[in-house]
């Protein structure tokens, strides 16, 4: 204290009781607000809140851990306060939105034996007969179907044990879990419908086309197949799958035609044949089995290697699901007759996929 | 050390000086008539007390034991004493006797102890060739009956003699008790209130032949118990934006919802890899550490799904551009202004690699589990209390081209568990 002149008509020492009464009287005034009803009381050890969910307004298990307070205390019963702050001086009030009236006692580990002896929308109390609890013991108690504060930020739940069955008197210990409210996240992405179908010569992976879509078999022999091969690929997120049909006829000059192979039939020099498959072939040598990891297969009427059929409006190949890439190559083949009138034969071939989402 | 000094300023002790000698002079004139070289009151007088608490009191408010010596320990207090020799002449002893009152008959203070006094703590300023030490041996109930006590009258008297009376010179002198081990310490009154001591010099050894003497007088008091209480704190938020946490650690606020996909419509291509962010932000004083856990399901449209990444071990998963994958990673690396700060908690495997590329087998790797759905799993976790972190997570999507047509979404919740 800074020394002051003794000039005043209080001295020093007299100033010194009358600041000390007042200062103390302050003091005594201010001791009734910060002194807790039970500063000092024992806490629940190694204090931990579960909850399944923090959701605002949510209902959400809420499991307390913890270990009793040293001792071995006398447990009677316990009362869970739902408070929007943990201090055990201030006046619970509820968070706005938690509800406990429709908590069930679910889990009892540890000291066990306790049921809900009353509850209301902030406070639960469980009871038992008294027992003398282990305080070295792990317990665990969880409530089901707690509604959550409805506002985010941070709510406590105060503890007290009580060797009374009723927790009304007897209080041995007093105790604050923190909990927290937080929003969600969601999480969004949109998937849009997805049907990749490429036609042509030569396809890499992901249809990247090459090559030619127009094949000139030159003059027609008829001791020499002619032969060709082009490629379609396939890809789908289309839930029940895709078909891809064959269009188009035959080879035609005028009102003269190649025969469709209008069942599978191997190649045969000299007759009228137009057919196709869709298969690694020997005779001729031409084609390839499909390829990919999709799950699309080829119609029957075009899996056999070296048999050929062409029939408009078949299905070559399908999946019954979404399917990942699949590479399929069509091979064609042409045989001509000795007595085939002349002329120039083409025709259009064209491959339409369906997709059924 | 810290002590509470009480003393008389000089403007008290001259009056109560004056009133002193008029008190007692009459009756000690025939003490004081034998030639006594000195006789004045003791100027610059005081005594600093340990503790103002009262006798019965050695702990604090929350019951814990105070050292001994300490502003709170009433029960086990040193006082010194300190004062200034007005007057060059001969000291024997000097008897120091604590009262009610500074005048008239002394009464001892209920409560008071000094009998368990063993040394003479400490003294300074004395000149002369014999030191001071204490004495417990002389009967001083027998010359005074003001002291009291069962066994020397020592329970509110100290004495201090030397060897042999010799001269002192005017000056400051000190002399000190109570700094000892065991029980070598004062019990102050166990009452509330004033309390004077009065010194006496003497010429003598023998507490013959009074000299310079003065009163000093300290109080004891109520002790203040001041209690507060730190409450449990669990702050705790999640958003899709983080924000400046400054010196408070601004919660996080702000909505909840993150698209994955190209930033116009928020759709997937099964030949690029998406990412996005949300955070979360901590502050908790939780001694026995916390974690953060996740709960949920992974990307669905209807029956729907998008397939998890990672794989058994729990082992993460770089991105596979092409094929399904949605997972999340702590991004240590995040760019985001406060977006990532980590300094007390820590990302948890296999969620802590979330940080680099995600081009097809790009150096950052993923991981979801949908047990989380039932029983939340930890992304990161701190041993101790957590200032302010802010963890950001990393969500990545892959799709594959039969991957189904759809919206496809998911709610995430982010759960902290603090263990006080």
């Amino acid at each position: 204290m800074k020394s002051r002149p003794a000039h005043s008509i209080i001295t020093q020492a007299g100033r010194f009781l009358v600041v000390s009464i007042f200062v103390i009287s302050g003091l005594a005034t201010s001791f009734v607000h910060l002194t807790p009803a039970f500063a000092d009381a024992p806490k629940l050890q190694h204090r931990i809140l579960q909850m399944t969910t923090q959701l605002e307004g949510a209902t959400s298990d809420y499991t307390f851990r913890f270990k009793y307070q040293t001792g071995n205390p006398l447990i009677g019963s316990l009362r869970f306060d739902f408070c929007t702050t943990p201090y055990v001086t201030e006046t619970c009030d509820a968070p706005a939105g938690i509800d406990t009236s429709a908590a069930t006692l679910t889990t009892q580990v540890g000291e066990t034996g306790f049921t809900i002896l009353s509850q209301t929308a902030s406070e639960i109390i469980i009871t038992r007969p008294v027992l003398q609890a282990d305080s070295s013991r792990d317990i665990t108690y969880t409530f089901s179907g707690i509604v959550n504060p409805t506002a985010v930020g941070q709510f406590a739940v105060r503890v007290e044990t009580y060797q009374s069955t009723d927790a009304t008197t007897l209080m041995n210990s007093q105790s604050d879990f923190a909990g927290s409210i937080v929003i969600a996240i969601n999480v969004n992405a949109e998937v849009p419908p997805f049907l990749d179908f490429c036609v042509a010569e030569i396809i890499a992976d992901y249809c990247q086309t090459s090559g030619s879509n127009f094949f000139d078999y030159g003059d027609f022999s008829d001791t020499t197949t002619r032969f060709s091969q082009t490629q379609f690929q396939v890809a789908t997120n289309a839930r029940n799958g895709y078909v891809v049909v064959l269009e188009g006829n035959t080879l035609t000059s005028s009102n003269h035609l190649i025969d469709a192979l209008d069942v599978p039939t191997a190649s045969a020099e000299g007759s009228s044949q137009f057919g196709i498959n869709l298969r690694a072939n020997s005779t001729p040598a031409i084609g390839q089995d499909e390829t990919g990891v999709g799950i699309g297969s080829i119609n029957t009427d075009y899996d056999t290697p070296d048999l050929f059929k062409f029939a408009k409006g078949d299905v070559l190949a399908s999946a019954t699901t979404g399917s990942n890439y699949n590479l399929f190559t069509v091979s064609y083949i042409v045989n001509v007759p000795p007595d085939l009138p002349a002329g120039i034969y083409n025709t259009t071939v064209t491959y339409v996929c369906t997709g059924a989402f | 050390m810290q002590k509470i000094r009480i003393k008389l300023n000089r403007g008290v002790s001259a009056v109560i000086a004056v009133l002193f000698m008029a008190l007692l002079g009459g009756a000690n004139l025939g003490l004081f008539g034998g030639g006594v070289a000195f006789a004045d009151n003791l100027t610059s007088r005081k005594v600093t007390v340990s503790s103002s608490a009262k006798g019965s009191i050695s702990t604090n408010a929350a019951g814990q034991a105070v050292p001994a010596g300490e502003g709170g320990n009433g029960a086990k207090a040193n006082h010194t004493f300190s004062f200034t020799l007005p007057t060059t002449g001969n000291v024997g002893s000097v008897k120091f006797k604590y009262c009610t009152t500074a005048f008239g008959a002394c009464t001892a203070p209920t409560g008071l102890d000094a009998s368990t006094l063993a040394t003479m703590a400490s003294s300074t300023g004395w000149s002369g060739s014999f030191p001071l030490s204490l004495d417990t041996s002389t009967n001083l109930t027998s010359g005074d009956a003001e002291c009291v006590g069962s066994g020397n009258g020592r329970t509110n008297c100290i004495a201090v003699k030397k060897g042999t009376a010799d001269s002192e010179s005017t000056g400051a002198r000190t002399v000190g008790f109570g700094t000892g081990g065991g029980t070598d310490w004062i019990k102050n009154p166990t009452s509330v209130g004033d309390y004077y001591v009065r010194i006496q010099l003497y010429a003598t050894t023998a507490y013959g032949t009074p000299g310079d003497s003065g009163n000093v007088m300290f109080a004891i008091v109520d002790q203040v118990n001041i209690t507060t209480k730190v409450q449990e704190t669990l702050n705790f938020s999640v958003a899709n934006t983080p924000v400046d946490p400054s010196t408070s650690c601004v919660a996080l606020s702000g909505g909840g919802n993150i698209f994955l996909g190209d930033v116009t419509n928020h759709v997937l291509d099964f030949t690029q890899a998406y990412d996005n962010h949300t955070y979360f932000r901590l502050s908790t004083n939780s001694a026995n550490g916390v974690v953060v856990q996740y709960s949920g399901d992974t990307l669905k449209s209807g029956s729907e799904s998008i397939d998890v990444a990672g794989t058994a071990g729990p082992t993460p998963e770089a991105s596979t551009v092409g094929a399904e994958q949605f997972g999340i990673g702590i991004d240590s690396a995040d760019a985001t202004a406060f977006g990532y700060s980590f300094t007390n908690l820590s990302a948890s495997a296999p969620y802590s690699t979330g940080n680099g590329t995600i081009t097809n087998g790009g150096t950052a790797s993923f991981y979801f589990d949908t047990a989380s759905k039932t029983a939340p799993i930890t992304v990161a976790s701190s041993a101790n209390v957590v200032i302010c972190d802010t963890g950001s997570v990393r969500y990545l999507a892959n799709i594959s081209p039969n991957t189904a047509a759809g919206v496809y979404t998911t709610t995430i919740t982010y759960i902290a568990t603090p263990t006080y």
